[in-house]
């Protein structure tokens, strides 16, 4: 991403105090769901080019890392712009990283919560999802149990 | 239950006077006035020097802390006049890192001082959380605290001023900015009484340069008393208690005058490199030590050369001649980022903002120094720098101590929020967070900035 520079508005009327009274349901929902599209977009792609070198070396260290905090950044992102069920998938990415020793069985876990993201991700674009963690795969993702 | 508002003495026999001063004691339905502008709001401190109120200006409507000086340190003879003539110089001094003074005049029978109020955290208090957790200030921080505390008593010294009780309680770090901001200039010398034999010294003994332990001639004491002071605070700051602190004070004054300090690195080894810094502020003789604080900056910035180090651009980026406000985000997560920009447009609609995302700490520290952002919305978890590390340099760069700085994390419960007290830091937000919630936040910090800039002379207000 680098650095960009932007000059924004001014752009509404009012007085700022009174913003959040002014900021209608409609704007929230537009920035939202522009937020969202831009995300189901971007995080896929980058999460499959992150897990690639995984994949290829599960016991290169700084591949995992980065898997681990590509999954942290989507914890906090992907509830933040709606979509709840990925910020839970980011969070078990995240922990079955970070876990160590990272084991067979582990990086055969973090490849099935990448699949399985991949699958959310295009529910999510068809404006489906909400109820991952009645998924027995994911139950099973997070437990590690069968 | 009755309290003199000029000495601080209580008492509950029904008498109308204060036994001490004789002032009248106040009306307790009254609020106090003092110089018919400064209304006191709550105390701050009372002790020997007399009271510290925290009282707003109603000609103003800020804040201010007011010092209400004890009657027995304006009753020798010739005192209103030498107190003026310091209280002028004190007010003549300029500097970010100097609690300015308003004013000065007489209040009943002594005086009062207005001075700004700061509000934040001492550095003892600072230095102590750190060690409560087993930890020290980073050291990056802590020399930039230096730095700034060597530039305010630079300033001092400039003015003819010598401090005379540099010490980290004395220091504050501003909340939101990370300001490092001295407090109590000068002021410990207008309570010595030639009479009173217990006061012969002043200073916190702790803190004291041998010079200023012998008391003896006053012309010895000038700006390298204030840098054995400051060397005594460094010491501290690093390792988490001064180089002599005894159960007595005659135990520590005797230390202070003929024990040779000892070494920082013989409690910290991995501060080695500041060891002759630290040495030579604290030797003995006052000759042997830097002669001024500008040399003592110059030693900072010496050993800090092989740091990263982001200099000030020649060419700082100037505001819009609208309202305008400088922004910038610092988030690895390109999402985040775009969220975070979605809300400061949401958030601040009736100004222009000039908005910058960076991807990394260093992408936003070269920015920074171009662009001096007034607002800094800056992520925890990132590689390379992390927003602790990127926070100490920004606070390092000119004029870094005039962003407001939220701090967004989705690992908030295992921040340590405790380390960015000490960078000024005091607004925080946990991913996921709601944009509404976001925006609202962010132009509660901007509001925040606009009138620090205000306070910094800048050009734009809301």
């Amino acid at each position: 991403m680098g650095v960009t520079q932007t000059r924004l508005g001014p752009a509404h009327p009012g007085g700022s105090r009174e913003f959040v009274e002014q900021l209608t349901v409609e704007r929230l929902a537009e920035a939202r769901e522009s937020l969202k599209q831009r995300f189901l977009v971007l995080a896929p792609r980058r999460l499959a080019a992150l897990h690639a070198p995984l994949l290829k070396a599960p016991a290169d260290a700084t591949a995992r890392r980065e898997v681990q905090r590509f999954g942290h950044q989507m914890r906090g992102t992907a509830a933040t712009v709606g979509l709840p069920d990925l910020g839970l998938l980011g969070g078990a990415i995240e922990q079955l990283t970070a876990t160590l020793p990272y084991t067979d069985e582990l990086h055969a876990r973090v490849t099935e919560a990448v699949e399985l993201t991949a699958e959310y991700v295009a529910l999510a674009r068809d404006g489906g999802g909400g109820a991952i963690g009645d998924d027995p795969r994911f139950q099973a993702l997070v437990s590690g149990r069968r | 239950m009755k309290a003199c508002a000029t000495c601080g003495i209580s008492s509950d026999d029904g008498a109308t006077r204060c036994a001490l001063c004789h002032e009248d004691f106040p009306d307790p339905s009254e609020p106090l006035l003092v110089d018919g502008r400064y209304q006191v709001e709550a105390t701050l401190g009372r002790g020997q020097q007399g009271m510290v109120y925290l009282a707003r200006d109603l000609n103003l409507g800020r804040l201010v802390a007011l010092k209400v000086l004890h009657p027995s340190h304006a009753s020798t003879p010739g005192a209103a006049e030498r107190l003026k003539l310091e209280a002028k110089a004190l007010a003549s001094v300029r500097s970010d890192h100097v609690a300015q003074v308003y004013s000065f005049g007489p209040h009943a029978s002594t005086f009062f001082l207005a001075m700004e109020y700061v509000e934040g955290r001492n550095l003892d208090a600072l230095v102590a959380e750190h060690a409560a957790h087993k930890e020290y200030i980073p050291t990056h921080r802590g020399l930039t605290i230096l730095r700034q505390m060597a530039h305010g008593l630079a300033s001092l010294h400039a003015a003819g001023i010598v401090h005379r009780d540099v010490k980290p309680s004395n220091v504050m770090i501003e909340q939101g900015t990370g300001r490092t901001v001295l407090l109590d200039l000068g002021l410990a010398r207008w309570f010595v009484q030639p009479t009173d034999s217990r006061l012969s010294f002043v200073g916190t003994p702790a803190y004291m340069a041998p010079e200023q332990i012998l008391g003896e001639d006053p012309a010895q004491i000038a700006g390298h008393t204030d840098v054995y002071s400051l060397g005594c605070t460094a010491f501290e700051l690093f390792t988490g208690s001064p180089p002599f602190s005894y159960a007595t004070i005659p135990e520590t004054l005797a230390h202070q005058m003929w024990e040779a300090p000892p070494k920082l690195s013989s409690r910290r080894p991995e501060l080695a490199f500041l060891d002759p810094v630290v040495e030579r502020a604290l030797t003995k003789d006052p000759l042997g030590r830097y002669q001024s604080c500008s040399e003592v900056i110059d030693a900072i910035d010496e050993v800090c050369a092989g740091w990263p180090r982001i200099e000030a651009s020649g060419e700082v980026e100037e505001a819009s001649d609208a309202p305008s406000l400088r922004l910038m985000v610092i988030d690895d997560d390109e999402v985040f980022a775009a969220f975070a920009a979605e809300a400061c447009g949401l958030a601040l609609p009736d100004i222009v903002l000039d908005l910058v995302c960076a991807s990394s700490g260093l992408e936003a520290l070269q920015s920074a120094a171009r662009t001096r952002p007034d607002v800094v919305v800056l992520d925890y978890d990132m590689p390379l720098l992390d927003g602790l590390e990127t926070l100490s340099y920004l606070r390092a760069m000119p004029g870094g101590y005039n962003a407001q700085v939220m701090l967004v994390s989705s690992n908030m419960k295992h921040l340590p929020k405790w380390r960015f007290a000490a960078m000024g830091v005091t607004d925080f937000l946990e991913k996921p967070v709601d944009l509404g919630e976001f925006a609202a936040a962010l132009n509660e910090v901007a509001a925040r900035a606009f009138a620090q800039r205000g306070r910094f002379g800048g050009a734009a207000t809301l």
